[in-house]
């Protein structure tokens, strides 16, 4: 691999990472388990290594934007996540700044003028 | 599916313990799912497991994930830490040179005694590195886990600053290298150990014959002495060492410390005043059998007096300076 591929590489992976937080509160309205959501996410073209996935699962909970509870019925037990009061706030605050820097760096790449008008 | 069991052991013993089972059990049921995705229906083969285990990753990696980045001492605090390391190692390592020193001066009788003190020096030398490295490393870790975990909590925006409170640049009179605090701080704290551990090494050492072999010690300083003005000493030395911590880190003089800097000296002043009045400090048994120096005899046990005299003298003009400065940086300068 070249330098510059590299170099690519982690700046991709960076930016991803950044997003990831985002990425999974959006898919977590309905409740998930671990490897449901990572078929979801996979599903709609984001693939997403599981080891980071589930730990940053935990630590979202532990932040308290997420509830957890394990469901005995299944084929083996789950534990489900889902996103409380705190983490559906959080979602929607998260989802506007997005927006936002969606919009700023379309500016910025010069695909949009000032007014949001494609060029 | 022991090969799965394996491998949960394996990152659990990796995970803090209260968060173990709990972790294991998650990954159990999600590795499960995994694997039937992988057989669709079929009964799982070893390979399966593998292969399943192998997309994972290492079970070090998978803890490290969970356990997140965990330090003995965080960025936040790592300068400090470091700069505080320097100045304890270097004390450390100044005070054993200057003992050395005085033991080669003063006990030692033959060349292959001081060869040898010379060659348990530099493992002495470790030793105390060490340790101070050790006692500066434990207390900052402690105080890593209180501070960090509240400041953890304490949202970002919250730790704010103001620009305008940052201080004027020093004009050149303010202006505090480390070397000075560092050199004083070294100082004290050999000063502290001499006469509060080791006050018979302040001893006048002399030879009856040539060479080495005869030599006598006579201490310098009487008991009466020392118990009367160690207790000030040591106020002033433990004051000396909290103003040149403070001037090590401020890099700069500033109002208040010039003032305490004034203050100790006033505080020396009083405690020299005290030696000329109060009990002798110098032992009169010193060079008593020695007729030869009778005159330096004479000379330091009348002269020493003078020699506290001259030195209110010369820490009076310290103190004065030192307040003259501090109202003059009070004052604007246009």
């Amino acid at each position: 691999m070249s330098e510059n591929e590299s170099t690519l590489g982690s700046l991709v992976s960076e930016l991803r990472r950044g997003t990831l937080v985002l990425s999974v509160l959006s898919q977590l309205t309905e409740r998930q388990y671990g490897y449901s959501l990572v078929q979801r996410l996979s599903a709609q073209g984001l693939e997403v290594d599981q080891s980071t996935l589930y730990p940053l699962l935990r630590r979202l909970e532990k932040q308290e934007l997420l509830d957890s509870d394990w469901t005995l019925e299944e084929a083996r037990p789950r534990r489900y996540y889902v996103l409380n009061q705190a983490g559906r706030e959080l979602l929607a605050d998260l989802t506007r700044e997005w927006d936002r820097m969606v919009e700023v760096q379309a500016r910025l790449l010069g695909r949009t003028d000032e007014e949001g008008k494609k060029e | 599916m022991e090969l799965l069991e394996r491998y949960l052991y394996e990152i659990g013993r990796r995970l803090p313990a209260k968060q173990r089972e709990d972790i294991v059990k998650e990954l159990r049921s999600l590795l499960g799912d995994a694997l039937d995705a992988r057989t669709e229906g079929r009964d799982a083969t070893e390979d399966d497991v593998a292969a399943v285990l192998k997309e994972f990753g290492s079970p070090a990696e998978v803890a490290a994930r969970y356990v997140g980045e965990r330090y003995l001492i965080g960025p936040r605090m790592f300068d400090l830490y470091w700069l505080v390391l320097r100045i304890a190692v270097l004390c450390m390592a100044g005070g054993l040179l200057i003992a050395l020193a005085v033991e080669l001066a003063t006990d030692t009788t033959t060349i292959e005694d001081a060869l040898l003190r010379l060659t348990g020096f530099v493992p002495n030398l470790l030793t105390g590195a060490f340790t101070a490295f050790g006692y500066v490393t434990a207390i900052f870790f402690l105080v890593e886990r209180a501070v960090a975990r509240k400041e953890l909590r304490m949202p970002l925006e919250k730790r704010t600053w103001d620009p305008r409170t940052l201080p004027r640049i020093p004009v050149r009179v303010d202006r505090v290298g480390p070397a000075g605090p560092i050199v004083a701080i070294l100082f004290t704290l050999f000063g502290m150990w001499l006469f509060n551990l080791h006050p018979d090494l302040v001893a006048f050492v002399y030879s009856l014959k040539d060479g080495w072999s005869h030599l006598m010690q006579v201490p310098l300083l009487t008991s009466d002495g020392l118990a009367a003005y160690l207790p000030l000493w040591n106020i002033g030395w433990v004051a000396t060492l909290v103003l040149h911590s403070f001037l090590l880190a401020r890099g700069r003089w500033q109002f208040g410390t010039r003032i305490a800097h004034a203050a100790l000296r006033l505080f020396s002043i009083g405690v020299l005043a005290y030696m000329i009045a109060g009990p002798a400090l110098i032992s009169s048994g010193v060079f008593q059998n020695l007729p030869d120096l009778a005159v330096v005899r004479t000379m330091l046990l009348s002269g020493i007096d003078w020699f506290f005299a001259f030195l209110i003298v010369v820490t009076s003009i310290d103190a004065v300076k030192s307040v003259v400065l501090a109202v003059k940086g009070r004052v604007p300068q246009i």
